[in-house]
């Protein structure tokens, strides 16, 4: 053994305290001073160099305990500066420190690292995508000026809620509430107008029409115009750059003109930019709302409730402005009933919110949002899970390392802030690899959502968010290991007395068991939902869409010649028939609130939807009838009948719908006098979607035909289409816009259709954290079970009764996971579909293919790694040992 | 006799405080000081001393200068200053008075008076 050297041992002591930088130089120097005099005297008393060194400094205190002393007048106000940076230059050596354990725990266990990279990642990423949707759908209508003083008036009557109402409601709340700084009323006509200009002509769906206030209580852009005065005059329009650039190549056209349905020219006073994705506005064109006399119905203003009425309150009206309002309203217009509800709903609450029976633009869901959001946290929490697991299951094999550290002098928190540490790297490492990826798929995800909201802008947005999240699944994910490790007695581990804690392996498995939930849930979420959509898709709705085409046609002059067009394409060998009605077809909103009662009646009439068609439209559509037939004649001639739904029958008392053949009713009572002879009584059909119960509707012929349908004898494809142009262009020079009734009414379904996607792609990430965890779990049970595996088949066990003996654990819990959460799937589930009013059954064969999946999944996984431990020759694993 | 800790934390500035007012001095010496006349009953974790001198020179009660001792090695005295004077005044007068009341109670002479 070397011999004792004073000053080597000293020297050491000195660079002990000097490490964690707590201690000053002109400490250690006096402690050393101190030191030295002790261990002089005790020499002189007749002790070793060696006994006096250990007597000396065990007397001065160890490490710890002068840190700790010191500790309590360190930051005192006089030095604070330097030791600050000493405390900071500590840090920073042991960050490195940790990085570099870290960086070793990597290499030496690339398998758990990568399945918790890919988790994390994974999760992070879906994460990150929804997240992205949320907040899309969040922000609608938040970017207005004091967007929280905006509300539009609904009113609750007998037939839902209504978000337009008659014009003269604007100006009875300016002239009665002094808090109301203006309204803004909008109108979108149900038929969609042809617009051009020399060059084109196309049909326009997002043609608005508004009053000239509109410009200046929403926040969108003038870029040239005045926003002022630009929807003063009748005749003029506002039109958005892209309009600009559609018609005229260029962005500066104020001053030119467009025509109307070929009929109305309008002046161009202004351009607008573009209105942002989350705005439940969003118009291509505003066109002044005094135009809409000339352009529409001469007495819209007086008889037809049909505007969107926005009101902006004074910031200063305070909260309690609309609900007084609200309960006022009734009392100073005759245009809303004493039993009507009136709501002002504030304007970022329309997209989300509104649950009105008609909209602008197709609107969103919040619970879907809320939906949505828990989805991806399930998801996070899953990978944190796995985090846990795999972390706290390598328990026996950091056990050392953590005795060790303490022993050296570690303090508890600084074991906890290395396992923190670690497991913010991960983290981090799998923040960005979820970030590239998603950078890179983001032109995909935009087509998966149907919305370009995933632009690098959000994205960067995201992922500064994602570095919160991130920050926060590192310490969640990582406080629990840094807690479990750092409690441990050093000196029991090290003696061995330490042994795998009960406590942790029950932890795993709860959190097992919550993994597979999770799944669980989702993966029932998913079927259910797939299910709904092949049943709203292939469901009996009463109607046959199948090759019919619906072609919109626009202005009187082309609506005239439609007998002709129509002969001409019964003439062509693949239309089996043509039909037309004004507007509405199966999928868009008929004309509602029209009020009919058998004539002669007195009794409150019955409020149907109305729909405007000719005997072509039933037989394009296979609509079948009940009692009677349809009008006699082709279009125009059928003045004085009209044919109702089932529903619309029973409403006005006729329960056998052929008592209702050849009665008298009613139609519009007051406004449209005639008495209509019902001529037949439909099925009936589905018209809406099947969101919604089917309601009373009636026909009447139609007199301004909107839409042509036709139906084809055999499946349509551009050629069989391209047929119809030669008539077409015979009576009009308008474009022929087909397009397939089928696809439209799929189209209803594009949010859920959406939804499918997305729930598919999110159970099925969900599953694979699930897996993934449970496969590095069931790996590290073959492992440290080896020895005992080894034990059993050299006294005799089979392979398959050892896979069994490993496999039955987890198994156990996967069941038990499902039997538990199925209840919740069930619930949850069947809330998603009661927003359908026809809905499909939630089978018990979705429940056994869930638990088919999971089992199967889990068990193909856990036998990967036990077939592995149960073949290896126990010689093998036991000699190792 | 082990005299509690309590009252040891109570003590050593007090104790402190009169060592140097004798003359300056150094921190294994005012140990050793300490030691020796209270025949060890005052038992002080001899590196627990420091931060008690540094809070005290923190608070302005004494001041600290280096010095070489004759083998060459640098040495860290403190010396009392004004305020700690003051201090030590105060502090007589409270452990008297204290001494005073027990002595009192338990029927003992008083040997000093105050």
């Amino acid at each position: 053994m070397k011999a004792f050297d004073l000053e080597q041992a000293i020297s050491l002591w000195r660079t002990s305290l000097k490490s964690s930088g707590k201690l000053l130089e002109d400490d250690i120097a006096e402690l050393e001073d101190h030191l030295r005099g002790e261990i002089e005297d005790k020499i002189e008393e007749g002790s070793t160099e060696q006994a006096a060194f250990l007597e000396a400094s065990g007397n001065l205190g160890y490490r710890p305990e002068l840190e700790r002393e010191f500790g309590l007048v360190r930051y005192g106000r006089r030095k604070r500066g330097r030791s600050l940076v000493a405390a900071f230059r500590y840090q920073g050596n042991m960050i490195r420190h940790y990085l570099n354990v870290a960086r070793r725990n990597i290499s030496r266990h690339p398998g758990t690292a990568v399945i918790n990279v890919v988790g994390l990642s994974l999760a992070l990423a879906i994460c990150l995508v929804i997240g992205v949707m949320v907040q899309h759908e969040l922000s609608y209508d938040r970017f207005h000026e004091e967007a929280d003083t905006i509300h539009r008036v609904h009113i609750h009557d007998e037939s839902g809620i209504q978000s337009t109402v008659h014009a003269s409601l604007a100006g009875t709340l300016e002239d009665n509430w002094p808090n109301v700084e203006s309204t803004a009323r909008v109108f979108r006509h149900w038929e969609t107008p042809l617009v051009g200009n020399d060059d084109t002509g196309n049909l326009e769906p997002h043609f608005y029409f508004a009053d000239p206030s509109f410009l200046n209580m929403f926040a969108f852009d003038v870029r040239s115009g005045d926003s002022d005065t630009a929807l003063l005059q009748p005749f003029s329009v506002a039109v958005t750059e892209a309009m600009a650039m559609k018609y005229f190549g260029r962005l500066d056209v104020v001053g030119e003109s467009l025509l109307y349905n070929n009929r109305v020219t309008f002046q161009i006073t202004a351009v607008l930019e573009d209105p942002p994705s989350h705005s439940h506005l969003q118009p291509d064109f505003i066109a002044s709302l005094s135009s809409l006399p000339e352009v529409s119905y001469d007495r819209i203003f007086e008889q037809w409730s049909v505007f969107y009425t926005y009101v902006k309150l004074l910031p200063e009206a305070g909260p309690d402005a609309p609900s007084a309002i609200q309960s006022a309203l009734h009392e100073v217009t005759p245009t809303v009933d004493q039993s009507d509800e009136v709501i002002l709903l504030p304007v970022s609450d329309v997209h989300l919110h509104s649950r009105a029976i008609t909209e602008l633009e197709p609107i969103g869901n919040f619970r879907n949002v809320i939906l949505m959001a828990s989805i991806a946290l399930l998801i996070l929490l899953t990978a944190a899970i796995n985090y846990v697991n795999l972390t706290t299951a390598r328990t026996l094999k950091r056990a050392r390392e953590v005795a060790i550290r303490k022993v050296s002098g570690a303090r508890r928190i600084e074991i906890a802030n290395q396992l923190i540490l670690e497991t913010l790297l991960m983290v981090a490492l799998s923040l960005v690899a979820g970030v590239a990826v998603l950078f890179a798929v983001a032109d995909k995800l935009n087509g998966v959502a149907g919305l370009s909201v995933f632009s690098t802008e959000s994205l960067a947005i995201m992922a500064v968010i994602g570095v919160v999240l991130a920050a926060v699944l590192g310490l969640v994910a990582g406080g629990y290991p840094a807690i479990f490790f750092s409690r441990y007695q050093p000196a029991r581990v090290l003696k061995g007395a330490f042994i795998s804690s009960t406590s942790g392996r029950r932890l795993r498995s709860t959190l097992v068991f919550a993994q597979f939930g999770i799944s669980s849930v989702l993966i029932v979420l998913t079927m259910t939902v797939s299910r709904q959509m092949d049943h709203v898709m292939t469901a009996d709705v009463g109607f046959d869409a199948t090759n019919v085409v619906s072609i919109p046609v626009a202005g009187g002059e082309a609506r005239g010649q439609y007998e002709a067009l129509r002969q001409q394409w019964m003439t062509l060998p693949s239309v089996t028939s043509v039909g037309v009605s004004a507007s509405a077809i199966p999928g868009l909103r008929h004309s509602d609130g029209h009020a009919v009662r058998p004539s002669g009646s007195t009794d409150e009439p019955a409020i149907v939807q109305r729909n405007w068609v000719d005997r072509g439209y039933f037989e394009v559509l296979d609509i079948g009838f009940e009692a009677g037939e349809a009008f006699d004649e082709r279009i125009d001639v059928a003045e004085q009948t009209i044919i109702l739904n089932v529903a619309a029958a029973r409403l006005l008392g006729w329960v056998d719908p052929a008592d209702a053949i050849g009665q008298l009713v009613d139609l519009n009572p007051g406004s449209e006098s005639a008495a209509l002879r019902v001529t037949g009584v439909t099925e009936d059909f589905n018209y809406q979607s099947m969101h919604s119960h089917i309601g009373p509707l009636v026909f009447t012929a139609v007199d301004f035909p909107t839409r042509v349908l036709v139906e084809f004898a055999t499946t349509t494809n551009a050629a069989t289409v391209s047929d119809l142009l030669p008539g077409w262009n015979a009576i009009t020079n308008q474009p022929m816009m087909p397009s397939y009734l089928e696809a439209s009414w799929a189209e209803l379904y594009s949010s859920e259709a959406r939804w499918t996607t997305i729930f598919n792609l999110a159970s099925t990430i969900a599953l694979i954290i699930a897996v993934l965890g449970l496969f590095g779990l069931a790996a590290f049970t073959s492992e440290s079970r080896k020895r005992e595996i080894g034990i059993r088949k050299a006294l005799g066990a089979t392979s398959s009764s050892i896979m069994v003996m490993i496999s039955r654990d987890f198994a156990a819990i996967i069941l038990v996971s499902l039997i538990v959460t199925s209840p919740l799937a069930f619930w949850v589930a069947t809330e998603w579909l009661s927003s359908f009013a026809y809905r499909t059954s939630i089978g018990i064969e979705v429940f056994i293919w869930n638990a088919i999946i999971l089992l199967a999944t889990g068990l193909i996984t856990i036998s990967w790694h036990t077939s592995r431990a149960a073949l290896t020759r126990p010689a093998i694993t036991l000699r190792s040992e | 006799m082990i005299v509690s800790r309590e009252l040891v934390g109570a003590s050593v500035q007090p104790i402190i405080l009169s060592i140097l007012n004798q003359q300056d001095s150094y921190g294994y010496a005012i140990i050793k000081k300490v030691k020796r006349y209270s025949f060890g009953a005052l038992e002080w974790k001899d590196g627990s001393l420091y931060p008690v001198l540094h809070r005290m020179e923190d608070e302005g009660l004494i001041e600290s200068y280096w010095q070489e001792t004759e083998t060459g090695r640098r040495r860290k005295y403190y010396r009392i200053k004004d305020a700690g004077h003051s201090q030590l005044e105060i502090e007589k007068r409270q452990w008297l008075h204290v001494d005073a009341v027990l002595a009192h109670l338990w029927g003992l002479q008083p040997r000093i008076t105050g």
